[in-house]
């Protein structure tokens, strides 16, 4: 019996009087690329940062191969947040080495090589390069883990059309039995079909957790006009 | 990983606060070459009374300046969107903490021994007749200006440790705030530096030897044996105590905050 | 060639019948080693699972064989793959007769056209 390597039983999360997640129960296996779907305000990034450790639960529980976030979860998940968080004086070369510090799981060599792919030159400073650019970066960085467990916060958002289809294609081509991919984003058309699986969260809840062929078979629909369906303003 | 962390943190101060006590260095070097080296100090000129007041301002900003610099680096490491890379990085909460306080509270101390060491070479110019005032003070006091300084610093270097923590704690402590976290953190921090102040004086009026008895009895000083000096002394150790427990029970609701209160935004 | 491929269906029905027309148009002849798994699916940008998915279909048909560690062939039962040019065909000839019925064409009509078409082509 291969340990999930995602869990959450009855997870909430509360601010005051509003509650982000409500009672939330999931369970994703290994080998799968999974799309987390849902308008703004759903609830995703808060999933996102209680799996991270970001945030605490206010109830309930999440668990990375059975383990609560910490060290050990931190060494295994590699995240991709939804907005700039490094060290814009850094250049690549010492971005690279500082992942390449912190984490054992880290390969600069395949990092350097998919910044040649896509022609960037590692000396330059974060804060010199393009928003489509940095956003390339701060990926490849999280792709050049060998990891149980990616998460990717909208990687393909402020991205080129030629630069999406390489960083879907590098996303295939990371696939491992052993990995999950979580891939939040608002591009569902475009990403819908590397994924296994999706789950639509609205208001904090769960309202979807199926595979992309049991929508398609069951509901003779894309994913993306399901989503416009259930979500529809 | 500790080590890590350490390689990090120490890097990232020093890059800003090497150039700044450099610089002071440098203003101390060129203004006793020029100013003080020459002066004269049994008539003081306008002028001098102003340059010895602006190096005073210099060393007190170089020193808030420090204060803040490491303040703001905690709080934008661990709480601002930076964040997102030191807490997903594989160290814990006390990781983080114990890196951040060995490296604040090492600049903390360099900070104020280099402040000493500005101020010792301005003034210790050879026109101050610094032996007559040495004795005259270990007449009053009984020990040496000497051993003055020597206790007051070993007092800065305690309260030095209660000084990066209250900054850490109050910051810490603004993050339970769910809105206005910052001023949540400059808030605390008032709070807590009155406090403190009032913690200080407790601990320094309180129990047996207690200054509280004292200090009125000192009016008759001289009918005891206790000098100004063993007095000093004596309060010095409490106030070092105090900071020094003080210090610790921040260190502890700082680690609890970052361990089990997280929540990033 | 870009795999064009339809959201609302699923994706291993479509890929199962791209590489069938692949298949017959000869691109992969009999006995022809299959690229990889990963390799298919990153050419196609899909899921590598949903590739598999497509590929277990394949052999489940027989059109496709594994074996162990040097993967998949294509058959070399020449008679099947006649036999999935011959079924695929129809199907396209049927879909195309309904259509043509559906614009007002008479088979009379139909066959007429279809002979002047071809004529005139070559």
């Amino acid at each position: 019996m291969v340990t999930p390597v995602l869990e959450c039983q009855g997870l909430s999360k509360q601010y005051g009087n509003f509650y982000a997640l409500t009672n939330l129960n999931l369970t994703l296996d290994r080998g799968q690329i999974v799309g987390l779907l849902g308008p703004n305000g759903s609830g995703k990034t808060t999933l996102i940062k209680l799996i991270n450790g970001l945030l605490v639960p206010t109830s309930g529980l999440v668990s990375v191969n059975n383990l609560k976030p910490g060290i050990e979860t931190k060494k295994v998940v590699s995240y991709l947040p939804d907005q700039d968080y490094l060290n814009e004086w850094m250049k690549i070369h010492d971005l690279i080495a500082y992942f390449a510090d912190f984490y054992d799981n880290f390969s600069a060599e395949k990092a350097y090589d998919m910044l040649r792919d896509l022609n960037i030159d590692p000396a330059h400073q974060l804060r010199t390069l393009s928003k489509g650019t940095k956003e390339k970066v701060q990926l490849i960085l999280v792709m050049s883990r060998d990891a149980d467990l990616y998460i990717l916060d909208e990687p393909i958002g402020g991205v080129d059309p030629a630069s999406r289809d390489y960083i879907l294609r590098t996303i295939i081509n990371n696939y491992s039995e052993e990995a999950t991919v979580l891939l939040s984003t608002h591009l569902i058309a475009d990403i819908e079909n590397i994924l296994d699986r999706v789950m639509f969260l609205r208001g904090g809840q769960l309202v979807l957790n199926a595979t992309v062929d049991e929508i398609r078979m069951e509901q003779g629909k894309s994913v993306d006009s399901l989503f416009r369906e259930v979500f529809r303003c | 990983m500790l080590g890590k962390l350490l390689k990090q943190d120490a890097k990232a101060l020093y890059r800003y606060l090497v150039p700044l006590h450099a610089a002071v260095v440098v203003l101390a070097v060129f203004g006793r070459l020029f100013i003080t080296q020459s002066a004269d100090w049994s008539d003081p000129s306008p002028l001098l009374i102003i340059y010895i007041i602006g190096f005073t301002l210099i060393l007190v900003t170089m020193m808030t300046g420090t204060s803040l610099i490491i303040a703001v680096y905690f709080y934008r490491n661990l709480f601002s969107k930076h964040g997102y890379l030191s807490w997903t990085i594989p160290a814990s909460a006390g990781q983080h903490l114990a890196s951040k306080t060995i490296a604040g509270y090492i600049w903390l101390v360099l900070d104020y021994m280099i402040a000493m060491a500005a101020a010792a070479l301005f003034l210790a110019v050879p026109s101050i007749p610094w032996s007559e005032i040495s004795d005259s003070y270990s007449e009053e006091m009984g020990f040496s200006l000497f051993t003055f300084l020597l206790i007051l610093s070993g007092i800065a270097v305690v309260s030095c440790f209660c000084g990066i923590m209250s900054y850490y704690v109050a910051i810490a402590a603004g993050q339970l705030f769910s809105n206005h976290r910052v001023l949540g953190a400059v808030i605390v921090y008032c709070v807590l530096t009155f406090l403190v102040q009032i913690f200080v004086s407790i601990a320094l009026f309180i129990g047996p030897n207690g200054f509280g008895f004292v200090i009125t009895d000192t009016l008759n000083a001289s009918d005891q044996n206790i000098t100004w000096g063993v007095q000093y002394i004596q309060m010095m150790w409490r106030i070092g105590f105090a900071s020094l427990i003080e210090g610790i029970i921040f260190y502890v609701i700082t680690y609890y905050i970052m361990n089990k209160r997280l929540n990033l935004s | 060639m870009p795999w064009t491929l339809d959201n609302d269906r699923p994706l291993y029905l479509q890929l199962m019948e791209r590489i069938q027309m692949d298949i017959i148009a000869g691109r992969y002849k009999a006995g022809d080693k299959l690229p990889s798994v990963r390799d298919l699916a990153i050419d196609a940008s899909v899921n590598p699972n949903t590739m598999q998915k497509a590929l277990s279909e394949l052999e489940r048909n027989g059109l496709v064989h594994s074996q162990r560690t040097s993967g998949r062939f294509i058959t070399e039962d020449r008679e099947m793959l006649q036999q999935l040019k011959r079924s695929l065909a129809s199907e396209h000839i049927r879909e195309f007769i309904e259509k043509m019925k559906s614009l007002g064409f008479t088979e009379k009509e139909l066959l007429a056209l279809l002979s002047e078409t071809l004529k005139g082509d070559e």
